[in-house]
């Protein structure tokens, strides 16, 4: 098995800045929409890169819920670092003829 | 928000990162919680934070934290005569208020961040088992 290669968050484009610590009543991290590189990715169910600071994780938005004063997502957390997920898809891509 | 109380040796636990200005970072943050809450009926500038004591720091830094390479550790004595700080939503979550979007209480806050500390359970290490 190959080794995931470590990256620096410089490295990414995050979808989604968060400030990890912003948990709502039901321990689920929030944020606003417009601070989503491309909003129309931030959907329920979408599974997103995530940057706070030089911090980054996986996250799978729960819910939307529109305000008058905007968009709140919230999120739940994944497990592992990112260079896992890229580590495992990069292992699924069919190999070419 | 809950009823506990504040120990004198609570620490407050807060994200390290890379931050060219910290004071316009921490009044961002501010600006985001407003946007969302309100405070006694007035606005709710602050920014959150996870608290331990000497007894849970550990245990808070690996369950709560594992997504931080580095963090910073402010006494909460150290700020408790000019800022307020409440325990919110579920434990250990706290939050830190300023009195307003902008004011000398942001730079403060920074003042008293100490030194940046590496978060030895960070998990989000390439490989890593969590």
């Amino acid at each position: 098995m190959t080794k995931p290669i470590e990256l620096s968050p410089a490295d990414y484009q995050a979808d989604l800045e968060v400030d990890f610590a912003n948990e709502d009543e039901s321990g689920l991290i929030w944020t606003w929409l417009d601070h989503a590189k491309d909003e129309s990715v931030v959907i329920v169910g979408a599974v997103l890169v995530l940057r706070d600071g030089e911090d980054m994780a996986m996250g799978q938005v729960a819910a939307l819920e529109v305000l008058e004063q905007g968009t709140v997502v919230r999120l739940s957390l994944l497990p592992g670092a990112v260079e896992d997920y890229r580590a495992a898809v990069e292992r699924a891509v069919p190999r070419s003829a | 928000m809950r009823a506990d109380e504040a120990p004198d040796d609570l620490v407050l636990l807060l994200r390290g990162g890379v931050q060219a200005d910290e004071v316009a970072k921490l009044k961002s943050q501010a600006s985001d919680l407003d946007r969302l809450y309100t405070w006694q009926g007035g606005g709710c500038f602050g920014v959150s934070v996870f608290a331990a004591t000497p007894a849970t720091e550990a245990d808070v830094l690996s369950a709560r934290m594992g997504v931080r390479r580095s963090y910073y550790r402010i006494k909460y004595i150290d700020i408790a005569g000019r800022l307020a700080v409440a325990p919110t939503f579920l434990a250990p979550h706290w939050t830190v208020l300023f009195p307003g979007p902008d004011g000398p209480e942001y730079q403060f806050f920074v003042d008293c961040y100490g030194e940046l500390r590496d978060n030895p359970y960070w998990t989000r290490r390439p490989g890593r088992r969590t």
